[in-house]
């Protein structure tokens, strides 16, 4: 997925973690395979190439996905959107919108209201990734594991060995090692949306993100972190927050009771802000 | 030069001083700084040129001619071709400025030529480039250096005995990717290099169109044994180079067997060759080149156990990718029984991207030479400076002697050791 795995198993043997262990690594291969938009023999590839022109056949695990994607765009009122403009690398002000994304369960098949549209997985997989992961170490019984996407996409299990759960601080973007929040999570997910940074350096990624609502690119320099049982949700959530203009987020937040959302606001002078995003 | 071309290419050479950072430049292209500096407006008094005669302006010849004319510092004052079509396409590409021979032996003759580039078939090299240097021209040789290897070494002691600079067509030596790839691997980034793998393969019979019949062996002179050792001498020799220079040695056994399994059209040289070098301390490059299949492209695999190289692609793999530094925070605490907080989540939802997971790039930004201009800078750079690089001339003797010993060794279906008389120090 272009990011970066790491699997802790803290109290497994060898032998059995790396039987864990390759498991995960083939069921992420396997999605992989299947997700990602930037190897040109996926699933999504095909899809992407051929859904505008004609119904294409999908498998019972495409539509739980696409429905997913689907819901999430309503329930977040259209703030996460999996929908790209084809031509998006020229003209990011054209809108796409998920309701484009036509799926028939009885022929299982999915087509493109729009031609012009694509799909991006981007900001789903990584969440989709986890929960699968999840499954895997429930299956094999794992009772304390923490798993990390690219740093940005965290899944604990149980707790650390020698505490009560996981502490996962979001680090301060310019001064590595300092926290500017601490999230206690135990069977729960985090995910992070925004800037990028490493060695206390931005780096920009001006497509990264779309506002979907009004198909610009964000560029300004803050985070918005989600805890969530589900990965799905924390990933979606994050997103669709980061993105979303400040009077949409009271009802975001509403459909996702069991969210908790800060968002990390960075000055010119590299002072940073916390907020905890609220309901009500 | 049109001033624009000329600033484009300033701007190529500071770029590269750029990416490669300027203490690498200053040991490794030493011509590079003085050209980055070069004043765009002034215009090179003929005396600061180097005055260079090309001997065969075939396709490689032209090729160099074409690069030649992009050098501020290099005035082509002669082209030499005993092939009709290729004398008169030589001087039209020099507009008729350039004196034109038939026979090398005259071009040699003129007194204000400085140095010759030698882009003639394999097997007439050496007896060219002995020539010339005893005439007092500094040479550049195409690779591979002779037909035969005690001609190699003729030319190797010529060259010494002279005093005159010779330089082989070696042009990876001059590309940065590779530069700085060596610098990596003397860095110990690799570790000690284990196992080394190489190959070059194409699709394709490897002839170029013959007018008439008579003159199959002059035009396809690749193709028979009197004129070239074949896919060893054209090709194997550049990779086998750089296997000895990223080792740092060079082979002492050679194992080889080959065939003409494809291309059964009355060709002499294997048109597919599979060989095993192996050097004094234990490492082994293994090597295999064909002409019926292109798929695997070409490439150089240099491993150790930290990690790989695939210089042709400019990529390096860690055996061991760093860890992401929360996680290394989160496994020190738990095998020092210490609860405290992970630091994570600086990064953020990025899109999918393919690169990350398949090595890093040796160089930030991949240049459009693959070091042939800059080979034939360093080359005026070096005539104009009297300035000869001694490691120079025995990566390219040992590259030309491993090609030529290898086509025996399958040749013969023996086993080769690398006899005493051949080296050199």
């Amino acid at each position: 997925m272009g990011t970066r795995f790491d699997l802790v198993l803290p109290d497994t043997d060898m032998a059995n973690g790396d039987k864990v262990f390759r498991q995960i690594k083939a069921e992420i291969d396997r999605l992989e395979k299947k997700l990602s938009r930037f190897l040109p023999d996926s699933e999504l590839t095909y899809i992407n190439q051929h859904a505008a022109n004609n119904p294409v056949k999908i498998d019972h695990e495409w539509i739980t996905i696409l429905e997913a994607c689907n819901k999430y765009y309503i329930s977040t009122y259209s703030c996460f959107d999996v929908t790209l403009q084809q031509d998006s690398g020229k003209n990011h002000n054209k809108l796409s919108g998920a309701y484009n994304i036509v799926i028939d369960k009885n022929d299982a098949t999915v087509n493109f209201a729009d031609p012009g549209i694509m799909i991006d997985l981007g900001g789903f997989g990584k969440g989709y990734a986890l929960d699968r992961v999840n499954d895997i170490l429930q299956l094999h019984n794992v009772k304390n594991a923490l798993v990390s996407f690219g740093e940005s996409s965290i899944l604990a299990i149980g707790k650390h060995p020698h505490g009560n759960h996981w502490n996962i601080g979001i680090q301060h973007l310019f001064k590595p090692g300092e926290n500017v929040f601490v999230f206690n999570l135990e069977n729960n997910n985090m995910s992070t949306s925004g800037m990028l940074a490493r060695n206390g350096k931005l780096r920009y990624r001006k497509t990264a993100l779309i506002n979907p609502v009004n198909g610009k690119s964000v560029e300004e320099v803050r985070t918005i972190s989600v805890k969530s049982v589900k990965a799905i949700d924390a990933e979606v959530l994050s997103t669709a927050l980061y993105v979303s203009p400040q009077n949409r987020r009271k009802k975001i937040l509403l459909n996702f009771p069991e969210s908790e959302a800060i968002e990390a606001i960075y000055t010119n002078d590299k002072k940073v802000s916390i907020f905890v995003l609220k309901r009500s | 030069m049109e001033k624009s071309e000329r600033q484009s290419r300033r701007e190529f050479i500071r770029s590269v001083s750029l990416i490669t950072g300027t203490s690498f430049i200053a040991s490794s292209l030493p011509w590079m700084n003085a050209l980055a500096n070069e004043n765009p407006d002034q215009t090179l008094s003929p005396s600061d040129k180097v005055r260079i005669g090309i001997i065969g302006v075939g396709s490689r010849g032209s090729l160099l001619l074409l690069h030649m004319k992009n050098i501020p510092s290099i005035e082509i004052a002669a082209v030499c071709d005993n092939y009709p079509p290729h004398f008169d396409r030589a001087k039209e590409m020099t507009n008729n400025k350039a004196k034109a021979f038939v026979d090398y032996r005259k071009l040699l003759e003129i007194n204000d030529i400085d140095a010759v580039v030698i882009a003639t078939p394999l097997n007439e090299h050496a007896h060219i480039t002995i020539d010339a240097l005893q005439a007092g021209k500094h040479v550049f040789c195409e690779k591979s250096m002779a037909r035969l290897p005690e001609n190699c070494l003729a030319m190797v002691n010529t060259h010494r005995k002279t005093g005159k600079i010779l330089q082989i067509g070696h042009q990876r030596m001059f590309n940065p990717k590779y530069i700085k790839a060596m610098e990596f691997i003397r860095a110990g980034q690799l570790g000690n290099i284990t196992q080394m793998r190489a190959y070059w393969h194409r699709n394709n019979d490897w002839r170029r169109t013959v007018p008439s019949p008579e003159l199959e062996k002059k035009i396809n002179w690749r193709l028979y044994k009197e004129f070239s050792c074949g896919l060893m001498t054209e090709l194997a020799s550049h990779q086998i180079q750089v296997a000895n220079w990223a080792l740092g040695e060079f082979p002492n056994k050679i194992m080889g067997a080959g065939s003409i399994n494809y291309w059964k059209d009355g060709r002499e040289v294997h048109d597919n060759v599979n060989l095993v070098y192996t050097y004094p301390g234990g490492t082994q490059l293994i090597y295999d080149s064909c002409t019926s299949n292109k798929h695997y492209g070409l490439e150089e695999q240099i491993m150790g156990p930290k990690g790989t190289m695939e210089l042709e692609a400019g990529k390096m793999f860690s055996e061991t990718p760093p860890p992401a530094p929360g996680i290394m925070h989160l496994i020190n605490n738990i095998e020092h029984k210490v609860f405290d907080t992970i630091p994570l989540g600086g990064a953020s939802w990025v899109p999918d991207s393919p690169s990350k997971n398949k090595g890093e790039y040796i160089l930030d930004e991949d240049l459009e030479d693959d070091g042939t201009q800059l080979e034939l800078e360093a080359f005026a750079y070096s005539v104009k400076e009297n300035k000869i690089d001694p490691e120079h001339i025995r990566q390219a003797y040992y590259a030309s002697i491993a090609a030529l010993l290898g086509f025996n060794a399958i040749e013969k279906e023996k086993v080769i050791i690398v006899p005493e008389n051949l080296k050199i120090v």
